[in-house]
């Protein structure tokens, strides 16, 4: 406690009168660290069991200074029972830096990458943890099975959010559970299945590790594949992340049943977990309600045929190959799963695709998957607010006293929403060409620049250009990945987040400065 | 050109019967190319391109003349669908009339080509379909040109004059240069101070090159391209032909004032120098110029003045969305060329015949996401979006977003329906935003280097569309083909005026009809 005490206190509420300094950030982080102990284990034993290599002393110790890091702070800490909004978005930001860095240390100690090459680990950890599954590994079958577990494992976590796992053992929390769980994957509906916030996370959770087995128990009863391959793809198909302990990723198994489970398994995790929860308890209306979702199956649908008239009639594929490829690179994209399957013969490999194809699976990864989702990207529901909304300006402009309402299926969405729903799509676009910028300006060409930026924003993994799913992000230089790293941890948390958490913490960070003068 | 004067929708009893409004416009339209046309024809008396351009100017004038006899009045433009017609309308016209005179003066005998060079003339767009520049007759030159001229005016008066009436875009010239109320187009006054601003910038742009050693038939016609933000060249190799500093120095001074707002242009000409300075807009304009030259001649590595030339021609060429072409930007770094690209997506300030989305709503869109992360903060503050000093109404920033919107649908179906065509990926996507925003050339396969006529018939399709897309603003296009073709296919010509039971279900207000 009294090292505690002296750790800083940069989001401390008011005067404790000696008690442990209230501080949510450092809280949340600690929670989160000690939720990563048990994945860690995990992977440890996977290495342990399995591996030739003997790897397993690496995860061990980084599950203990995890777990000792993470005990001392949430010892050290209480937790604000209403936090403030200028302590819930640093704390999303913290977590998510302090996991991503904890995260990169077995790849690390295990020499996966070395010391100076320090980049290219947390590069690996975050992409981890945001879902994105872009990789920097380049021999990815020689490193030893645990820790390719737990690179599965990261993403695992990431996929319903650390915050998430953390809120849900939080009762105290109150309304600032909710602001924290908003900020983490801020999507406008903010669905309540239980009267404590806390209690709505477990369900989410729980229901995500329900996904998880059901979808590794299918890969497990295709022939052909092992225990460990349908445990290290399920968890990044529930948390659509897209990694895979094989290089050549789904492509390995040269299987349509595989690709089918996979792809199944991919649109069930990118819609609302919220809806699926309400038909899990025997509410099936909850799939008619949910209009934006239904327009996500509706999407995967034309891509898909779009997609696949593309291959045949274009590129002259036979129409079988044609369909397969095209459904599952469309399921991937759209999902932001971003699987990788080049096999032999096949057109898994979409940055070799036409260009008019390539452009509708940018067009994917912008839009994205279902509110609420594990899914990154634009979001559907945006999306769909985004066309009503324009819509309805073209209305105006020859009717302007009329007053027109943004519907989503029937209901209508309030302007505070439309606002900032309008407000998010400007930034994502500003962040994305930013970051476009950047990126070639250190050297890359604009095509593998501007789609690794959008690949990055959306958590999707493979881009277009010479990062395609053939290839791997090592094509970009150094500092160009910490950038694409920055932009996937920005469109993970749905800019918001990380644009007024930085901003917090710049602030706070100058007040003492401020208060001298 | 037939005038359904008769069957036209009637005013009131009493007042003398004038033709719907689209029928006026695109005889109005039809009368200015006329005399260009005419122009042209003088120009080259003697020529073979000589006869065709008189007849064609001759009927063009003759046509033109009855409709265009009355004015059109600020109550004419009232119905805005019949205002949004009346500008498609005036464009296909001059468009068609244009293409008639490629085909007809022999300067190509391909409907493609002629059609290509046109839009991309009235457009303002930099892309020629013509193969061989300098082997056409002065005339047909002089045509091209003012092909580029016509359309830069049209567009201005669509701006200044159109738009702001029927979309909340009041703030459109914004700031000082604003206070004199834009959108009134009284009696045509508006319109005439509108020329002859425009006719001094292309004095201005003339009179430097003139200084600057051009020919007087060269000076005229660069003039005509660049004020008009245009890019036609009267050469293959653009102002490099001339092979002289002065010449691109005229031509960056030239891009750089056609890129600012003609309001502040007519207040220069007024002599009123102090109330530019509190044009925030301008202000903007001149910053983010200076900067972008300074960050492309730095990075570029090009030694000395060559290089700053170079980077101020290319900076002035792409904001003002001009497309005349110095420097192979081709070979330029990739960080370069997309920096690059972006100054054509975001283009000059709003009240020039420049594209792009224009920087006058770059700032307040800028603002109003800012303002939604404050409001995430502080959910009960008040935050006005101001541009300079004056603030922007909620009903501008609604529109603003939906117009970003429209803007970023055109390019991604442009780029699929380019890519659809046969262009590569990088030059698809950059061909869509460089002709939406009225550009010209791109990268990859539409970089500086290649023109349209290597460009397939698929490609120049999706191409004229999303040049004309952008010329027009969206708006007035997206209207008539989804609101209004569809009801004048039922109801004809009549079916625009105010009094059609068509549109009695519009909500009305004392005398305004909208």
């Amino acid at each position: 406690m009294s090292l505690a005490r002296r750790l800083p206190t940069f989001y401390a509420e008011g005067d404790n009168g000696g008690r442990r300094p209230s501080n949510l950030p450092l809280g949340v982080l600690g929670l989160s660290l000690v939720f990563l102990v048990p994945g860690m284990g995990a992977a440890a034993l996977v290495e342990w069991g399995s591996s030739t290599s003997h790897e397993e002393w690496s995860l061990g110790v980084s599950a203990l200074i995890a777990l000792f890091l993470g005990v001392v702070l949430v010892l050290g800490t209480r937790f604000p029972s209403n936090p403030r909004p200028s302590a819930v978005f640093p704390a999303v930001v913290w977590t998510w830096l302090g996991c991503s860095v904890i995260g990169a240390l077995p790849y690390l100690l295990s020499g996966a990458f070395s010391w100076s090459n320090w980049d290219s680990a947390l590069f690996e950890s975050i992409s981890g943890f945001t879902c994105t599954g872009s990789t920097v590994m380049g021999d990815i079958e020689a490193h030893g099975r645990g820790l390719l577990m737990w690179r599965q494992i990261t993403q695992w976590y990431g996929g319903m959010g650390m915050v998430v796992l953390a809120v849900s053992v939080l009762p105290m929390l109150g309304v600032g559970g909710l602001e924290l769980m908003n900020a983490e994957a801020p999507g406008p509906d903010s669905d309540r299945l239980a009267p404590r916030i806390s209690g709505t996370a477990k369900r989410l959770w729980l229901l995500y590790v329900l996904f998880t087995l059901l979808i590794g128990l299918a890969l497990f009863l295709v022939p052909g594949v092992g225990l460990y391959d349908a445990a290290a793809h399920a968890l990044t198909t529930a948390s659509t992340g897209g990694f895979s302990p094989y290089s050549d990723s789904i492509g390995h198994f040269d299987s349509l049943a595989v690709e089918l489970v996979i792809a199944g398994g991919l649109i069930v995790c990118a819609m609302s977990f919220a809806m699926h929860y309400r038909a899990f308890t025997g509410d099936f209306g909850a799939y008619r309600r949910a209009f934006d979702q239904m327009l996500f199956l509706k999407i995967i649908a034309v891509v898909t045929a779009a997609a696949t008239l593309l291959l045949w009639l274009k590129g002259g594929s036979a129409f079988g190959l044609s369909l397969r490829d095209g459904f599952f690179n469309t399921v991937t994209l759209a999902s932001s799963g971003g699987f990788a399957n080049i096999r032999p013969g096949g057109l898994g490999d979409f940055a070799q695709w036409l260009p008019s194809g390539q452009i509708l699976l940018a067009l994917l990864m912008l839009i994205g998957g279902g509110v609420g989702s594990t899914a990154g990207g634009m979001k559907v529901f945006r999306f769909n607010i985004v066309m009503g909304h324009t819509a309805r300006a073209l209305q105006l402009a020859i009717r302007r006293r009329a007053v027109l309402p943004v519907k989503l299926g029937g209901r209508i969405i309030p302007e505070r929403i439309v606002g900032r729903v309008l407000a998010f799509v400007t930034l994502f676009i500003i962040t994305c060409g930013a970051g476009t910028l950047i990126v070639s300006a250190l050297g890359t060409d604009p095509v593998t620049a501007a789609s690794g930026a959008l690949s990055a924003m959306s958590n999707m993994g493979p881009a277009l250009g010479e990062a395609g799913p053939a290839s791997n992000f090592t094509v970009f230089s150094r500092p160009a990945r910490m950038v694409l790293g920055g932009l996937m941890i920005t469109g993970r948390l749905e800019l918001t987040a990380v644009f007024l958490g930085v901003a917090m913490i710049v602030r706070r960070g100058i007040q003492p400065l401020r208060r001298r003068r | 050109m037939s005038l359904p004067l008769e069957g036209a929708g009637a005013l009131e009893a009493g007042r003398r019967r004038s033709p719907p409004l689209p029928v006026s416009a695109s005889a109005w339209a039809a009368l200015t190319c006329g005399a260009f046309a005419l122009a042209a024809g003088f120009t080259s008396l003697g020529g073979g391109a000589s006869v065709a351009f008189l007849i064609i100017g001759g009927v063009c004038v003759m046509a033109g003349i009855p409709a265009s006899r009355r004015f059109p009045q600020q109550s004419d433009l009232q119905p805005a669908r019949s205002a949004f017609a009346a500008v498609v309308s005036a464009w296909v016209t001059m468009i068609l009339i244009s293409t008639l005179a490629y085909l007809a003066t022999g300067a190509t005998s391909s409907f493609q080509d002629a059609l290509f060079e046109s839009v991309a003339g009235f457009t303002a767009t930099g892309f020629t379909a013509f193969e061989d520049v300098e082997s056409l007759p002065r005339g047909l030159l002089l045509w091209r040109a003012s092909t580029q001229w016509m359309g830069g005016y049209a567009s201005l008066v669509l701006l200044i004059c159109v738009l702001p009436i029927y979309t909340p875009m009041n703030f459109i010239a914004s700031a000082r240069e604003g206070a004199k109320p834009v959108g009134a187009l009284a009696g045509g006054s508006r319109l005439r101070e509108l020329l002859g601003a425009y006719c001094a910038l292309t004095l201005f742009c003339g009179g430097l090159y003139a200084a600057a050693g051009m020919g007087a038939f060269d000076a005229v016609t660069y003039a005509f391209t660049t004020a008009s933000t245009g890019g036609f060249a009267n050469h293959a190799a653009g102002l490099s032909h001339f092979g002289s500093a002065s010449v691109e120095w005229a031509a960056v001074a030239g891009m750089a004032a056609a890129g600012v707002s003609i309001t502040a242009v007519w207040w220069a000409l007024r002599g009123r120098a102090r109330a530019l300075w509190h044009s925030f807009e301008l202000r903007v304009y001149l910053v983010l110029m200076l900067v972008a030259v300074l960050v492309v001649w730095g990075w570029s590595g090009a030694d000395g003045v060559t290089g700053l030339r170079h980077a101020a021609f290319s900076v002035t060429s792409a904001m003002s969305s001009t497309g005349l072409r110095l420097a192979d930007w081709a070979s330029w770094s990739w960080g370069l060329q997309f920096l690059l690209l972006a100054m054509i997506a975001t283009g000059g300030m709003s009240g020039s015949a420049g594209g792009g989305f224009r920087l006058s709503r770059a700032v307040p869109a800028l603002q109003y996401a800012y303002r939604e992360l404050v409001i995430q903060l502080h959910p009960n503050t008040v935050h006005v979006v101001k541009l300079g000093r004056k603030s922007v109404s909620e009903g501008s920033l609604s529109f603003l977003n939906a117009f970003q919107v429209l803007l970023g649908i055109a390019v991604l179906l442009g780029a699929f329906g380019l890519a659809l065509a046969g262009a590569d990926l990088l030059g698809s996507v950059s061909g869509a935003i460089s002709a939406l925003a009225t550009m010209g050339p791109a990268m990859g396969d539409l970089a500086p280097g290649f023109d349209a006529h290597h460009l397939g018939g698929g490609e120049r399709g999706v191409l004229m569309g999303l040049m004309f897309l952008g010329r027009l603003m969206l708006y007035p296009v997206l209207i008539t083909l989804w609101v209004l073709l569809p009801r004048l296919w039922r109801t004809g010509l009549e079916g625009l005026g105010n009094r059609h039971p068509e549109w009695k279900f519009l909500p009305q207000r004392g005398g305004r009809r909208l």
